[in-house]
């Protein structure tokens, strides 16, 4: 600290809201630390989270995964080149795994049932996160700190919540219990379509708070 | 022929493999199930319980047109006001709706559907966490009162009481009862019963040289102004202890013949009488209590130096904390009475420090190294934080640094000199003073309210004189 800090807390948060919500500054972390060792613990263990998730989404059909940068696209107004360089490399990740391929005739005609199984699951899980999201509080010291939580979810053929399991703690009990309480004040969840039972009743959703 | 059918039969062989090994890579897939899907939830929104509080239910003994029944609905208007403004106060909590807000259909105090168990599914849909119904009674031309509060998401009434009130007794009973209510809601005090005393020099006539500063009380919300003083010099410093029965002030008074000095008076609201509890040559002030309410911690001068001394009220005994050539000045000790903030101006320029106010210059730790200089370091209830007045851009601005000096955050700005900030016993909020030119010749000064984070909550002082030296009571 050279000097007294020249903006207040209350316009650093509101800078913080407008510039800089927690979805482009993780990514932005992840791609220096793929590229750049950083400095920061707090970084680090951002970056790991993040790897684990490409990870994860490089398993996905790359179908999927193109959907999801599209909406992530339309979500965020406030779009960096670095976003988009992400998204980039995420499909670039997803693309490089083994692609189920159309070698044969039968082959192809489960690649595309694949596709619309997923694309249902996928809308069917963008319905239940805005459910959710409606229920989504939280007291004013848990806000802006850049917590993160996942918790995956079991729904039975009709949308009830049979049972969830905590995927990644924020290491916030509380924040956790929050979230917890968000999912299950949400459901029962609407109607799932029957072709996507075994799915949802697998755990194949899960819910990212915030993301 | 044969060779053809040879190879043909070793192509089949070859395609079953394949098909085959398709088939295991698929039951692989399953098997470890990396069909993930996750959905981002998004951003939490802040969390606020809905207080919805009901306009106030006029029984028919009080509708009649008489004069007393008229003022008596007023008085019930004003009991009323009190519970919207209380729970507002805590914006950061609750959400609370006012009149058109709730949307509620037929005259404003006759609802009959709403006077007895309310319908708790209309509620649940105007999202309502909590409701709170005023009843008024007229009970032999004075005014009974019912509160009743119902918890919306359980169905159930949480509190119910009956008051007698009166145009003067009003205010105190409403924040009693408003303070219930907040317990049963959040399991915490509010500040809704809580106390400002503070220094202003209304009365004064400036261009002819008659400045006087008195000690007032009033209400944290900034009614029941009370004039506590009358001695015609100028009042400083003052501390209100924690049973709010005793205040502790330094005043400044010339006296024909005597030097000037600045000494320390005690005030006993009960007994409703002053003393002075410290002379001693030069300066007497910056008084706060220690957590025992029997001993204080002051800035003394009589040395030549001013340094900081713990002295009990009653033996008047004098032990000394800091001892260093430079001035030592504001003391302020955390609620367990185990450090001791203060202002010294030993690094060259005033800057505060904290040490253990259990020995003389012990454990004596820097905690602010930037800024010009600093003023009036408080201590938050819990200890953890310290709230002080720094000089930058020509002016005073509000800042709250941790005890260990880590983490600093500027509230204020642009708002006026700010200082002297003081917080709620709750921690959640800070009251100061805020002076501000109107004129080149006219200056103004007005006590303002802001929650921890320096959000402006408003003014509680208006046309009161300049107000200063605020001190937030329990």
């Amino acid at each position: 600290m050279v000097s007294l800090p020249k903006m207040t807390l209350q316009e650093l948060k509101d800078q913080d809201l407008t510039s800089n919500p927690t979805q482009p500054k993780e990514n932005e972390q992840a791609n220096k630390d793929l590229k750049v060792p950083t400095e920061k613990k707090e970084e680090e263990v951002k970056a790991a989270d993040k790897d684990k998730v490409i990870e994860e989404l490089s398993k996905k059909n790359a179908h999927i995964a193109e959907k999801e940068a599209n909406k992530h696209e339309q979500d965020n107004k406030n779009q960096g080149n670095k976003k988009t360089l992400d998204e980039l490399d995420r499909l670039i990740v997803s693309g490089n795994k083994l692609n189920k391929g159309t070698q044969t005739e039968k082959s192809a005609r489960e690649l595309n049932e694949n596709e619309r199984i997923l694309s249902m699951l996928d809308s069917y899980g963008q319905t239940i996160g805005e459910s959710v999201h409606n229920y989504w509080k939280l007291p004013k010291y848990l806000l802006n700190k850049n917590l993160k939580c996942r918790i995956r979810i079991y729904l039975s053929k009709r949308g009830d919540l049979l049972k969830f399991d905590l995927f990644e703690s924020s290491n916030n009990k509380e924040f956790d219990q929050k979230a917890i309480e968000a999912i299950k004040s949400a459901s029962p969840f609407t109607n799932p379509p029957s072709e996507i039972i075994d799915n949802i009743r697998s755990g194949e959703l899960i819910l990212g708070f915030p993301l | 022929m044969f060779k053809f059918n040879i190879n043909v039969f070793a192509l089949s062989i070859f395609i079953t493999l394949f098909f085959s090994s398709i088939s295991i890579l698929q039951a692989e897939d399953k098997k470890t199930n990396t069909n993930i899907n996750i959905i981002p939830v998004g951003d939490a929104t802040l969390e606020r319980e809905k207080i919805s509080i009901i306009p106030p239910f006029i029984d028919s003994s009080l509708s009649s047109k008489s004069n007393i029944n008229a003022n008596l609905s007023k008085l019930l208007d004003g009991f009323q006001s009190l519970f919207l403004n209380d729970f507002a106060f805590y914006q950061n909590k609750f959400l609370v709706p006012n009149y058109k807000e709730l949307s509620l259909t037929g005259d404003k105090y006759n609802l009959p559907h709403l006077f007895y168990s309310p319908n708790y599914e209309l509620w649940r849909q105007k999202k309502s966490d909590f409701l709170i119904h005023v009843k008024g009674v007229n009970a032999k031309n004075s005014l009974k009162i019912i509160i009743l509060a119902y918890d919306v998401k359980k169905a159930k009434q949480i509190y119910q009481n009956t008051l007698f009130v009166t145009e003067s007794n009003y205010r105190k009973e409403g924040h009693k009862v408003a303070n219930d209510i907040y317990k049963l809601i959040t399991g915490k005090e509010s500040i809704f019963t809580s106390q400002i005393v503070f220094v202003s020099d209304r009365g004064s006539v400036y261009a002819k040289g008659e400045v006087t500063k008195e000690l007032y009380i009033m209400d944290f919300d900034g009614h029941n102004t009370t004039k506590l003083t009358n001695h015609q010099g100028v009042v400083i410093s003052p501390m209100i202890s924690k049973d709010k029965n005793l205040i502790l002030y330094s005043l400044i008074r010339n006296i024909k013949g005597k030097k000037k000095n600045v000494d320390l008076y005690l005030l006993d609201l009960k007994s409703q009488t002053t003393r002075p509890i410290s002379t001693l040559e030069g300066i007497n002030s910056g008084a706060v209590f220690l957590p025992d309410g029997e001993n204080i911690a002051l800035t003394l001068s009589q040395n030549g130096n001013a340094d900081i001394f713990i002295m009990n009220i009653n033996s008047k005994q004098l032990r000394q904390i800091t001892k260093h050539p430079s001035e030592d000045v504001d003391p302020s000790i955390s609620h367990d009475g185990k450090l001791m903030a203060f202002l010294s101006g030993r690094p060259g320029r005033a800057m505060i420090y904290v040490c253990d106010p259990s020995g003389i210059e012990k454990d004596v730790r820097r905690v602010s190294y930037v800024g010009e200089f600093h003023a009036t370091p408080r201590f938050s209830p819990d200890g953890q934080e310290i709230v002080f007045s720094s000089w930058v851009d020509n002016n005073f601005d509000i800042f709250r640094i941790d005890t260990e000096g880590k983490v600093l955050h500027r509230l204020t700005k642009n708002f006026g000199s700010c200082e002297e900030p003081s917080f709620s016993s709750d921690n959640q909020f800070i009251v100061f003073s805020s002076k501000r030119s109107i004129t080149r010749k006219t200056i103004v000064q007005d006590l303002y309210i802001m929650d921890r984070d320096g959000e402006i909550i408003g003014a509680i002082t208006h046309n009161i004189g300049n107000c200063t030296s605020p001190r937030w009571s329990n």
